[in-house]
């Protein structure tokens, strides 16, 4: 179980976090968790039921760091070293500031729906939530994100126009 | 490309910078501890026999008054000298009654004898046993 599923948790967990020592921490507290656990689990399930674990640390660990309050959007919250930040595009980094800049529940709705592949039911098992919430949290963190970035976008636009003229 | 499209690239992105660290089963299993496996087995075994026991204890508490005091009569040697009244378990064993009113015996002494009640069916069962 840990061979197969540890490096997948710690992604996940540290897309969610964005804190990649906080995610190894977090995911394996969830090892721990589950500990003694997994063996009256269904084999196929529990992948699923590890993955439910990281997600209740890493919302027990965002609610004790105080992150549970929403956020102004989209204010660039980058705790990454700076080398972590140059590998990445300008693209990339515009989706992530607005994916951080979102509320918690929203955030951790898109991290797990288009990061890690699940159907809403299973968003739905894993944050403990119905299946109608995570639809109502997906659908507004998407015109979130697409307003911001396409504001973004626009004033990129604008800067390189001004640039070209001066 | 869309903005589903841009979130997928973006976040695929950011997980694939993260390097799990090499040690990490090792720091699961001290945090762990040798002991842990044990030490449920301990608790569970403890509460168990905690559960037992209250369980014995009832038990004992709801049925010790019928199995205990069947019969009235003296203590061996007690009829002669006619110095107590005494309950007689089912196991043989005598114990000292602690009403006030002290039957008195027909066949008692004098000291006895002059006590102000005498329940007749008790004389007859004592009686009977001497």
């Amino acid at each position: 179980m840990y061979r197969r599923s540890y490096a997948a948790m710690v992604r996940l967990a540290a897309v969610l976090l964005d804190d990649d020592h906080a995610a190894e921490e977090v995911t394996q507290d969830a090892f721990l968790a589950v500990d003694g656990h997994l063996a009256g689990v269904a084999p196929d399930a529990r992948h699923a039921y590890l993955r439910r674990a990281v997600v209740n640390e890493v919302r027990s660990r965002a609610r004790r760091a105080g992150r549970t309050k929403r956020r102004p959007v989209p204010l660039r919250v980058v705790e990454d070293s700076p080398e972590d930040v140059a590998v990445r595009d300008g693209e990339t980094e515009r989706v992530l500031a607005a994916v951080r800049a979102l509320p918690d529940r929203q955030r951790e709705c898109v991290v797990l729906r288009y990061y890690a592949q699940l159907g809403e039911r299973e968003i739905a098992d894993a944050l403990g939530v119905s299946g109608g919430s995570v639809k109502t949290h997906l659908h507004r963190a998407l015109r979130t994100l697409e307003a911001v970035l396409g504001e973004v976008e626009e004033a990129g636009a604008a800067e390189s126009d001004d640039g070209g003229v001066t | 490309m869309s903005a589903e499209d841009r979130l997928r690239r973006a976040l695929e992105e950011r997980a694939s910078t993260v390097e799990p660290s090499v040690d990490a089963w090792a720091t699961i299993s001290s945090r762990r501890g040798p002991g842990s496996g044990l030490r449920s087995w301990i608790l569970a075994a403890v509460a168990a026999l905690t559960a037992l026991a209250l369980a014995g204890g009832v038990l004992a508490l709801t049925r010790g008054d019928d199995a205990q005091q069947v019969t009235v009569g003296t203590a061996p040697g007690g009829l002669e000298s006619g110095s107590e009244i005494v309950a007689v378990t089912t196991d043989g064993r005598c114990r000292p009654l602690r009403s006030t009113r002290r039957p008195t015996l027909a066949r008692s002494s004098t000291r006895t004898a002059r006590r102000p009640s005498t329940s007749p069916s008790i004389a007859r069962l004592v009686r009977s046993m001497s």
